[in-house]
């Protein structure tokens, strides 16, 4: 890895303010971006530590629902979010391992967009709301394509907003090796209507299913998506799995996480 | 690459085994890279059974990517595997029962030593016991009442058998320069008592987990009713053991174990001259027994530190006949190879949904001939088992169309996990000791991943069928859920 | 060079590091504590983990100087006062829980941190959480077991030998 200099602000003014130098980069819990930087596939001359930030930490309800802070890590969100948002609670409490868990963060995981991640689909599902330094950007308007979102160079997200669902259930099936969504699917039914976020089967990344949340807005039963497919062309396709096969798993794991969600 | 095909008449008897193998070597020679699928793949393809032809064709290709060299079993796995599936697809085709076929094609107790049209002499052994003894264990009887309980879970779940030899305690020095090897393969062990009474045993073996400096003094301290903390076994510094040639092919107990029972032997041998001395007796008349040097038929006698420590200071020894001294170096080059075998019986339930394989039980009955130290053993079964589920559903090396390899980091290349594997239920109380090594062992070392692979494929391949998936008869490993998926899907 | 400062096994320990200096290697170069291995390029096999401010962590995927001020524990703190075995490395030596030894510190350290929130763990939770630290030598089947017998649960009647 190539050096770089280290600096852990305090709080979010000073971190904006250190990411304004040339070749900064903001580091949350490390468990994507040291690896990358171990492959020298990134090499920031400043990283510029969140985890030291308390304004960035905590999980409590609020305005809008629950508000996790973007530094706070999964560890954390799956216990203190167990009882306002299960479902929320159980995506982080599968993410990786515990040891990966005690450092990763919402914020860096987001921030990341991974196309096989799991935070994305949650966000997306929820309809949550990301929040930077700067501004408030809806879920839909986040996710654009593998590794890429809407924030600017040197925004940061500070928190994210979970409207509470009715019901809802994330049902991931890991990549056999990386332990990551080969394909994952959180389903989240609010009184406006069912919302299917799909990860882990798209280049493009987290993707919404629309005949699905369309047939199951009406009938919230696993039977409901029993005549549809979603498309495979669409989905990736490499040694872990076929694109057909993703695409399979896209409706079964959306029907079970529909049963398990109640 | 192989292509296996068995000739049987219709009550599934045995008439030849035809293997046609294109192994890929990566770029460049190296140790074993050839040996493996030819000598230590292509001799083990009679299996344990009486089958009285065999053809074996292994063309070793060159390709651009990373040389290989022995990998656990080198080569055994590649034959058992090969074996244990064409026998089980032939069972299903003529409806026959896997059991009853190995039974019938099983080798003999009365058929010892047996060679095999492919050159290799089994010295003894009993398939029969290790098949009924792993039945048990697997309680077969009741297979179907927990398929029925898989099933009311939505699981499909399938019983897959392996019945396995293999050869190893690597190698009769004089076989293998028959095959065109330049190089002997006997090992070394120096034994030297200090005149404290303690030892130090310095072996051509290595340890890197298996125990040795337990087992192996174990073994020192049993022959001379010594304590075990008085040995102290001395390996990896080429500074100070006897030229040996390491730890492979589940050799060292056989091998270097067996040169150090040798030494201790002739330290026994040293020891009987020196109690003979000291107690004015002939050398005939000296017995050792629970680490006491006696004259046979009267209560004269010295204990083994007695006679240690006399070694070193002796003032009257006849020393044309006797020097002092106590430390003996011993070599051993093996008259065969060794001949571990056994059945394993794997249980797996398949989600149809996902095509996800879960190990939900797995039986082991080896013969591994003497068992020194169980834990030990048990040890190593678990490791090779583990290995071989890796092998079988998730393991992989690959490469794309340009030659990058695409599994090059724990990412991609997918280890199994604590969740991936059940307990393990192993026995090795079949035990026909090898009849040509001293301490009767056979290795125990690479069982566990060469028996195992097919076991788990076979049952895979079972839960499909029962489920409805007639078309299915195999998937090539790893049986990775998208593959299952495909093939019920196909 | 920036000197880092934080509280190892129970003792204020400082050395100089750079800042890519991982934890992992502060602790392996810079205190000698070799104890703590590093197994893959991947933060994956986890024979890294130790402990920081009582949380299982990957020590190669930490920067040391972001860990500055914290509390450390490594498999080296694991003995008691006296040298003796901790009760989960006895457990691993009575069960013959490791073999190479190479992933055993990770396997160690990842049961304590299992133990302490979870003092009786199923064989289920146990192979759950041991879902970071990758085996090859035992097959896991000893290593659970170790586990759940230091939890003070009967293991004798588990399938096995």
């Amino acid at each position: 890895m190539h050096n770089f200099d280290f600096v852990k602000p305090a709080t979010i003014a000073d971190a904006v303010k250190a990411l304004g130098a040339d070749g900064a980069q903001p580091l949350s819990g490390g468990q994507t971006l040291i690896p990358t930087m171990k492959q020298r596939l990134a090499a920031p001359t400043v990283l510029v530590s969140l985890t030291g930030i308390g304004e960035m930490k905590g999980v409590c309800m609020g305005d809008g629902g629950l508000h996790i802070g973007a530094a706070t890590s999964h560890a954390v969100v799956a216990q203190e979010a167990a009882s306002s948002y299960p479902a929320l609670a159980a995506l982080a409490g599968g993410i990786g391992d515990p040891a990966v868990r005690n450092k990763g963060t919402i914020g860096g995981s987001l921030a990341n967009n991974d196309p096989a991640a799991c935070y994305p689909s949650a966000v997306l599902a929820s309809g949550a709301t990301v929040v930077t330094n700067k501004r408030k950007i809806a879920a839909d308007d986040y996710f654009q394509g593998m590794f890429s979102t809407a924030l600017a160079e040197g925004e940061i997200i500070t928190s994210v907003i979970f409207p509470i669902p009715q019901k809802a259930a994330y049902v991931k099936f890991n990549q056999p090796a990386s332990r990551f969504a080969l394909t994952a699917v959180f389903v989240a039914k609010y009184a406006g209507g069912v919302r299917v976020a799909v990860t882990g089967a798209s280049a493009g990344g987290v993707f919404r299913w629309a005949e699905a949340e369309a047939a199951l807005s009406s009938n919230f039963s696993a039977s409901a998506i029993a005549g549809l497919s979603a498309d495979a062309s669409d989905m990736i396709g490499d040694l872990h799995g076929t694109q057909a096969y993703r695409a399979n798993l896209v409706k079964v794991l959306t029907g079970r996480a529909v049963t398990a969600a109640g | 690459m192989t292509k296996i095909e068995l000739a049987c008449d219709l009550e599934g008897n045995f008439i030849a085994f035809r293997t046609e193998t294109l192994a890929n070597v990566g770029a460049y020679l190296s140790n074993f890279s050839t040996v493996t699928p030819t000598f230590l793949h292509g001799t083990l393809m009679a299996g344990p059974y009486k089958v009285p032809n065999v053809y074996v064709n292994v063309k070793t290709v060159f390709t651009n990517t990373a040389p290989v060299d022995a990998y656990r079993g080198a080569g055994r796995p590649e034959a058992t595997y090969s074996l244990e599936r064409v026998v089980d697809k032939m069972c299903r085709e003529l409806g026959l029962d896997p059991f009853e076929v190995r039974r019938k094609n099983f080798v003999t107790t009365d058929m010892f030593p047996y060679t095999t049209p492919v050159a290799l002499a089994y010295d003894t052994g009993d398939y029969h016991a290790t098949l009924d003894k792993v039945m048990e264990m697997a309680d077969v009887a009741g297979f179907e009442k927990r398929r029925a309980a898989s099933a009311a879970k939505g699981k499909l779940r399938g019983m897959g058998l392996s019945t396995w030899i293999e050869a190893c305690g690597i190698a009769p020095s004089h076989l293998v320069g028959i095959l065109g090897a330049r190089v002997g393969l006997y090992d070394a062990a120096t034994v030297r008592v200090n005149a404290t009474g303690n030892l130090s045993v310095m072996v051509g073996a290595h340890s890197h987990g298996q125990g040795h400096e337990t087992v192996f003094a174990q073994i020192v301290a049993d022959k001379l009713g010594i304590p075990e903390s008085s040995v102290e076994i001395v390996h990896g510094d080429t500074a100070k053991i006897p030229f040996g040639m390491g730890s492979y092919g589940s050799r060292s107990l056989a091998v270097c174990g067996s040169a150090m029972s040798k030494a201790v032997d002739k330290i026994i041998a040293k020891g009987k001259k020196i109690a003979a001395h000291m107690l004015e007796a002939a050398e005939g008349d000296i017995t050792f027994e629970d680490g006491k040097f006696s004259v046979a038929g009267t209560d004269k006698a010295k204990t083994f530190g007695e006679i240690a420590f006399s070694a070193y200071v002796p003032h009257n020894y006849p020393l044309e006949t006797l020097e002092p001294g106590l430390e003996e170096t011993a070599f051993y080059d093996p008259a065969n190879f060794t001949y571990p075998a056994g059945a394993y019986l794997c249980e797996v339930e398949v989600d149809e949904g996902t095509g996800k394989v879960d190990v939900v039980a797995f039986h082991c009955a080896d013969d591994f001939g003497n068992i020194m130290n169980p834990m030990i053993v048990e040890g190593q079964v678990h490791g090779g088992v583990g290995q071989g589920i890796g092998q079988a559903l998730c393991e992989f090396t690959t490469y794309d169309e340009n030659g990058q390899l695409l599994t090059g980091s724990y990412m991609d290349y997918a280890m199994p996990r604590a969740e991936d594997v059940p307990f393990y239920n192993v026995d090795y109380s079949c035990q026909t000791p090898c009849t040509h090594n001293p301490l009767g062992v056979k290795g125990c070392g690479e069982a566990g991943a060469i028996g195992s692979p097919p076991a788990v494929v076979n049952a895979v391949i079972d839960a499909l069928q029962r489920g409805g998936h007639k078309h299915v008869t195999h998937i090539d490993m790893p049986v990775s859920p998208s593959r299952v998926w495909t093939a019920m899907n196909a | 060079m920036t000197k880092v400062t934080m509280t190892v096994n129970g003792k204020s320990v400082s050395a100089e590091t750079e800042g890519r200096t991982l934890l992992s290697a502060y602790l392996r170069d810079g205190l000698r504590l070799t104890g703590t291995h590093v197994g893959c390029d991947t933060s994956q096999c986890g024979a890294c983990v130790v402990h920081v401010d009582g949380k299982p962590v990957k020590s190669c995927t930490v920067f040391a100087q972001d860990v500055a001020g914290a509390d450390v524990r490594t498999i080296e703190g694991m003995a008691n006062a006296d040298g003796s075995l901790g009760v989960i490395q006895q457990a691993f030596q009575d069960h013959h829980g490791l073999q190479c030894g190479f992933c055993t510190p990770g396997m160690v350290m990842s049961a304590a941190a299992l133990l302490a929130e979870n003092p009786k763990p199923s064989e289920h939770e146990v192979r759950h959480y041991l879902d970071g630290n990758i085996c090859r030598c035992t097959g896991y089947h000893n290593i659970v077991k170790a586990v759940m017998a230091a939890s003070g649960q009967d293991v004798s009647a588990l399938a096995a030998e």
